[in-house]
């Protein structure tokens, strides 16, 4: 089935790593017998996207390259042997890809542990581009009423948060540290903690207090400002928060956690710092009988999940709509820590 | 209630300064509270950590003069007035975690070794070093009559913390668990405990250990010194990794190791105390691969029933060396020199 495409699309690409961000005009990809071809409308743009750039995730990378990984559009184009979606549904195209559905972990649903995953955006070309193609299998539905723009960022952002609050093991009625709270993971996080019934500490620079406030965070912990913040949070929490999860792209925040969280707590990192290697006293460790884990995006049934708390309302992501030309910009925002919601490509732009 | 026969002194195992002479001097036998059983020692294990407790390794939490010794098993003799459910001459286990308020958020949810009002008898207080020693009786451990008591006395602390680490490595029946230290007092149960769960056994320590480990169960031995590239080898026998790592081997670089060898997904759990107990985790493997790291600590009194059912029912069966109350001296060199190869257990009888 067929509609009317042009022959070229607008797609951001980069041919080296950290080198010039640049819009060209690219041929249009034809699907497969198992795939769809999506019209993006909206593309998230992740912190993830921004290192890939850098090129400080070289070794699971490819250059030259179109980033994104979190398109949300239309479906326009279906290969013969796709079935379950037809022209016009809503459709998602995540990170992580080409799952064998046949490995253990494929069986047992954690799909981004999969051997043979590709990633859009990180080894294959990803969703700055206006036109792109996905397995049929691989493909979120996104529901009909779902405003799309607020959808893409679910398929990456979302569903990482989401995921990583469902590791922590922090019940309904417990208290959860949300460490980079203000920043794009951690203002998803703070939302879905409180839609799951947590009471949510979230900490980040002075600046982000309103506005993590302003999403339902109980308490407040400045970063910077707050001396021995170990103390004060085991202090604000009588004991210790149930869960930490660590969004903060720094040593210390994580080496800090595993101080501050309560006693059999759990601290789940997910944020990917460039000196990534921490330090921390097994000791203490055993005799509070703590876990660390460590979390990355979730699984197709994750996304649907958390997909659904935005399609019913419970979970609104605050949206800064963007042209795919001030991409380059938005990165440097994110460096320079100035980004205070989710930052979305609109194709119509 | 009064045993007629109980002496007026009894022979204890006393260390005054930390490293220093462990002497048996004669002590009064202490009488219970009102709320204490007074229970008739007639074994006790000897653990690593009463080695580290005698040599001050824990001197920030541990007092001294101490008598050490914390997983004694024998009868009772004595009963306070408000003692319920305990009988002159039932078996019972005096375990190291004593004192639960039962009223904390540990204490209600069944991880007991958290509540911040338990002291650690061995460590803070007299341990069951001791031919008499009082003991709560909500702490006290029913130990089945028809169970040996020698075999009892290791379950109270090592076998617990062995199971209580398995259940915590959440490895199912069938999956693999590589355990390292695996010839040791803690690893020798966490075999046969993994074996009853229903796991398949990699045991790592000193070649030395290999036909000890394999005796008892373990499916796979690996020499933890000789092996070249260890995560590799384990990874290519285990298929993809080992489901959990059980931890018990007391030093860094076997933990960092576990970290690399752990299956996706898999849990690594830190049980042995390393003197140098920093340890450094590279996180970006551990987020993509969604590894996770636990630490545990002995067990809940229901942990102490459970892993002593498998005792008791022959499902476990370490084996056991009886020695002497003057020979726990000698039997500390031999742990620290790695010489150990099943659980030390001192009868007061001998």
């Amino acid at each position: 089935m067929t509609v009317e495409l042009p022959s070229t699309q607008r797609a951001l690409v980069f041919d080296t790593w950290n080198g010039p961000l640049e819009v060209r005009q690219v041929p249009v990809p034809s699907p497969a017998d198992d795939e769809i071809l999506v019209k993006i409308e909206y593309s998230g743009i992740c912190h993830s996207d921004l290192h890939v750039w850098l090129g400080d995730l070289k070794d699971m990378s490819v250059c030259p390259l179109v980033g994104g990984h979190e398109g949300a559009g239309s479906v326009v184009q279906i290969g013969k042997n796709v079935t379950g979606w037809q022209l016009g549904d809503k459709a998602g195209v995540k990170l992580m890809n080409f799952n064998c559905l046949n490995c253990e972990f494929c069986k047992k649903g954690h799909e981004p542990l999969c051997h043979h995953i590709q990633n859009y955006g990180f080894d294959r070309s990803g969703t700055f581009q206006e036109y792109l193609t996905i397995r049929g299998v691989d493909a979120a539905k996104i529901n009909k009423d779902t405003n799309l723009a607020a959808a893409a960022p679910i398929l990456c952002a979302g569903v990482t948060v989401y995921k990583a609050l469902k590791e922590s093991n922090v019940a309904p009625g417990q208290i959860i540290v949300l460490t980079g709270a203000g920043g794009g993971l951690g203002s998803l996080a703070i939302q879905y903690a409180c839609a799951m019934g947590m009471r949510v500490v979230a900490m980040d620079h002075g600046s982000k207090e309103a506005h993590c406030k302003g999403l339902g965070a109980e308490w407040f912990v400045d970063a910077f400002e707050t001396p021995d913040i170990v103390s004060h949070i085991t202090k604000l929490t009588e004991g210790g928060p149930h869960g930490v999860i660590n969004f903060a792209v720094a040593r210390k925040p994580m080496e800090q956690a595993v101080e501050y969280v309560r006693k059999r707590g759990t601290v789940v990192f997910v944020g990917l710092p460039k000196d990534s290697k921490v330090t921390f006293d097994t000791t203490p460790f055993i005799f509070n009988a703590i876990t660390i884990k460590g979390s990355i995006v979730g699984s197709r049934l994750d996304v649907d999940e958390a997909m659904e708390f935005v399609t019913r309302g419970i979970v609104k992501v605050p949206l800064e709509l963007v042209k795919l030309e001030d991409v380059p910009a938005v990165y440097q925002r994110m460096l320079d820590g100035k980004i205070n919601s989710r930052a979305v490509v609109d194709f119509s732009l | 209630m009064v045993s007629s026969d109980v002496p007026k002194t009894q022979r204890a195992l006393i260390f005054e300064s930390y490293g220093g002479p462990l002497e048996i001097k004669q002590l009064p036998i202490p009488q219970p509270n009102e709320d204490e059983l007074l229970v008739k020692m007639e074994y006790s294990g000897i653990c690593h950590s009463d080695v580290h407790t005698w040599l001050g390794d824990f001197h920030y939490v541990s007092k001294c003069p101490m008598i050490g010794g914390h997983e004694g098993a024998g009868s009772v003799i004595s009963v306070g007035s408000k003692v319920k459910n305990w009988q002159i001459g039932d078996k019972v286990g005096i375990k190291l975690v004593q004192g639960n308020c039962l009223n904390c958020e540990y204490c209600q949810t069944g991880h007991e070794p958290l509540c911040p009002h338990v002291w650690n008898i061995g460590v803070q207080k007299y341990g069951t070093f001791q031919e008499y020693a009082t003991i709560r009786d909500v702490d006290a451990i029913k130990i089945p009559k028809s169970m040996n008591m020698a075999a009892a006395a290791p379950v109270l602390c090592g076998g617990v913390t062995a199971y209580k680490a398995l259940k915590e490595s959440e490895v199912k029946s069938g999956q693999i668990v590589a355990v390292t230290g695996a010839g040791g007092g803690l690893g020798s149960f966490a075999i046969q405990y993994a074996r009853a769960m229903g796991m398949r056994v990699v045991a790592i320590d000193h070649p030395s250990k290999e036909a000890h480990c394999k005796s008892l169960g373990a499916e796979w031995f690996v020499d933890a010194f000789g092996t070249e590239d260890i995560v590799a080898h384990i990874r290519e026998i285990t298929d993809g990794g080992a489901h959990g790592v059980v931890n018990f081997a007391a030093a860094k670089v076997p933990m960092e190791k576990a970290l690399e060898y752990v299956r996706k997904r898999g849990t690594v759990v830190f049980v042995g105390l390393a003197k140098d107990s920093k340890i450094l985790v590279d996180t970006i493997p551990l987020i993509f691969n969604a590894v996770k790291i636990k630490g545990s600590i002995v067990g809940s009194r229901l942990d102490v029933n459970e892993a002593m059912d498998f005792v008791a029912r022959g499902a476990v069966n370490v084996p056991l060396e009886l020695v002497k109350l003057e020979d726990v001296a000698e039997v500390y060199t031999k742990m620290h020199d790695g010489k150990i190869n099943s659980r030390v257990v001192v009868d007061f009888s001998l």
